[in-house]
This record gives C-alpha cells, sequence and structure tokens, in this order.
C-alpha cells in the first residue's frame, strides 16, 4: 500500500503543475488508455512483447462510448480477435477510469486446440502528468468451448451440442510516456492466469506498445 | 469511420468462418447380445476393448470401454454406446471368478479361465458373440493378438 502511495506520489511530482494539466489538451495516450470517447477521437496501439503481440484501434463515439476492435495474439498459439465498446466512467486532463466489454473469438493451435467465442471484461485505469503516467488494466476473459456428440443407434441419430467454459483473468499495469499530442509509449507488465483450475498456469509477460492517435480537442 | 465499419466488417466474417466446434465425440449404440461358455460355475466379468486405438506413434492395441460382470455362464445381453472417434474393432473378452475373490488369477489362489472373441469388420447396431473360456490366465493383451486387425 505504501509503495503504491509513492507511485502515486511520484507521478504527481512528475507534472510540474497540476493546474497546468487540467487545462492542457489531453493526447493519444490518455485517448487510449481512458476510453477516449468524444466524436473525431482515433486512436491506434501497436503492442509488442512477450508472449503477446496486440493491436488496438477505437474511435470516439461520443456519448461516453468508444467503439474498439483488438486483436491478441501469442505467437504459434493463440489468436484472439474482439470487438467491443469502451465505456468512460470518468475522466479528466489527469486520468480516468473506463470499463470496456469486448465480444470475440478465442482460437489456440496446437495438441490442446480450442476455438469458440469469448467475451472480456476490463477496467482501465490512467493518471497521468503533462508527460509520464501510470496506468492499470484488471480483466477477465470468458470462453465457451462446444463439443459435438453424435449417437448412432437403430432408432436414429441423435447430436447434442456441450459447452465447456474456460476463464482467464487478467492484470497488467505500466508506465505511459506522452512523447506527442498524437504519439505515446506505453510499458508495462501483465499477467494472464491461463484457464483457470484447467490448465491453470499463469502466464506473465512484459510489453511495450506505440501509441498513435487523433486526441480529444483543448478544452476552453 | 468508413474505413473502421471496413475491419469490423473483415473481422465478422473471419470469426464466422473459424467456426466454433471444438471435439467432436461419435458413438455407435450396439446391442450385444453374447453366449459365455465354459466348463466351470461362477460370476463372468466381461470386458469390452477397442482393438486397437490412437493411430501413429501414439497408437496402441486394446483401450477399455466398458464391463460388466454376470452371475454365470450362458447369454448375456448388454447395449454398448461404442466410442468410434476413439478406436477401432471390438474385443469381448471375459474371466470367470472361479473363487469368488473378484481377482482374476490371485496370488496363491487357484487358477482361472478366460477368452475373447474379435469383431474387425464394420460393426452394426447388432453384434453378436460368443466367447469360450478355455485360456487359464491369461489377459486380454495376450489373448488380443488372436484377433489382432493385421
Amino acid at each position: 500500500m505504501r509503495l503504491h502511495l509513492l507511485i502515486l506520489l511520484g507521478l504527481a511530482l512528475s507534472t510540474p503543475s497540476l493546474a497546468v494539466a487540467e487545462e492542457a489538451p489531453t493526447n493519444a495516450v490518455h485517448s487510449t488508455l481512458t476510453s477516449g470517447h468524444q466524436r473525431g477521437e482515433f486512436t491506434l496501439s501497436l503492442r509488442g512483447g512477450w508472449p503477446r503481440l496486440k493491436i488496438r484501434a477505437q474511435v470516439g463515439a461520443g456519448r461516453r462510448l468508444a467503439p474498439l476492435v483488438e486483436l491478441e495474439v501469442t505467437p504459434e498459439w493463440r489468436l484472439e480477435p474482439s470487438l467491443g465498446l469502451g465505456i468512460s466512467l470518468a475522466k479528466s486532463a489527469r486520468g480516468g477510469i473506463a470499463v470496456e466489454v469486448l465480444a470475440g473469438w478465442h482460437l489456440q493451435y496446437g495438441t490442446l486446440a480450442q476455438r469458440g467465442p469469448s467475451g472480456v471484461v476490463r477496467i482501465r485505469g490512467l493518471l497521468t502528468g503533462r508527460v509520464v503516467g501510470g496506468w492499470f488494466a484488471v480483466g477477465t476473459r470468458h470462453t465457451l468451448l462446444f463439443d459435438r456428440t453424435t449417437l448412432r443407434s437403430s432408432s436414429g441419430t441423435e447430436v447434442e451440442w456441450t459447452p465447456r467454459h474456460r476463464w482467464s483473468p487478467h492484470i497488467a499495469g505500466g508506465v505511459a510516456f506522452n512523447l506527442h499530442p498524437r504519439v505515446g509509449l506505453e510499458v508495462g507488465l501483465n499477467m494472464v492466469f491461463v484457464d483457470v483450475e484447467v490448465i491453470d498456469i499463469s502466464l506473465p509477460g512484459f510489453h511495450a506498445s506505440l501509441i498513435i492517435g487523433i486526441p480529444e480537442k483543448a478544452r476552453p | 469511420m468508413k474505413s473502421f465499419s471496413l475491419l469490423i466488417v473483415t473481422a465478422l466474417l473471419s470469426l464466422s468462418l473459424a467456426g466454433c466446434l471444438n471435439n467432436e465425440f461419435s458413438f455407435l449404440r450396439i446391442e450385444v447380445n453374447g453366449t459365455i461358455e465354459s466348463p466351470q460355475e461362477g460370476a463372468i466379468f466381461i470386458e469390452f476393448h477397442h482393438m486397437q486405438q490412437g493411430e501413429g506413434e501414439l497408437g496402441h492395441p486394446l483401450g477399455l470401454i466398458e464391463e460388466i460382470q454376470t452371475a454365470g455362464p450362458g447369454a448375456f445381453d448388454h447395449v454398448l454406446d461404442y466410442p468410434e472417434h476413439a478406436g477401432e474393432g471390438l474385443l469381448v473378452y471375459a474371466w470367470q471368478d472361479t473363487d469368488g475373490d473378484e481377482v482374476f488369477c490371485g496370488l496363491g489362489a487357484p487358477d482361472e479361465l478366460s477368452g475373447a472373441s474379435g469383431i474387425n469388420e464394420e460393426l452394426d447396431f447388432e453384434e453378436t458373440v460368443h466367447v469360450l473360456l478355455e485360456s487359464v490366465c491369461l489377459g486380454p493383451e495376450r489373448l488380443h493378438s488372436d484377433h489382432s486387425l493385421d
């Protein structure tokens, strides 16, 4: 807890003047991490790292909503495309909190191949100064895997579909750098708890993202 | 906004093509009409095996599907849900529990009889098997070779 306070204090001190920050226009990093919802806002995030890569785009639609599309890839293992909606819960020039709800598909290759619809709910938070900010994300992914059982008998054929549920929560956090109103960098650590109570492995990772986009216009 | 809509349509199309079927299991419900012939009295333990399970380097002979018990030699009927996806052929193996200890040829116990009957052809909804218990203390692994697919 004390460490968290120190981090928050450090972030606050990295901002020359909070008053200035309140008046400053937001930027692409801010827009990405807080579900920039103003019409005209658009961001694209390209994430590299290990073991997951991600490409993500979102566009502001007004009314606190930002439709988004993302593709998360674990090379030679998983492919997870999703469409969703970011909902801005709270937002200021200093940061914000947003919730994201996504629906998509889960494809896993190899000897333990899996495929099926998946849903993600994620909460993201950002606390930022003019140049440096800290962010976190906590999320949960649920996937349904369908099996088909066919029973042939003298009285006919019966087909039954049975779903299996997979749950993979994830946490992430890191630091974001506002390099330019339309360009930013974000680095962080992430942890996915893969298929809890089935495969049940914790897969840590690190990443760096290049964020580009058209941020929210400056406040008057 | 137009290009974003195009991206969404492309993603949706990709998803629909990907499908969602994971495992596919296929069972054949077989009414097995059988007879067990033995010169002795005693409960009969009957095992239904695939003749061969798995493929390639992971392939191996036998694979237990189900086990039932009857009071003694004679006719029996059983409905077997045969897993077609898991192997091929059907071996019906039986042994007789002459001493009533539910252990086949236990240490220090008298010898017990066993036998097997194999079906290598394509299985049908009804199958008839006849198992003659004439081998002494032989398991399905040993008797399997007499009925193997090769």
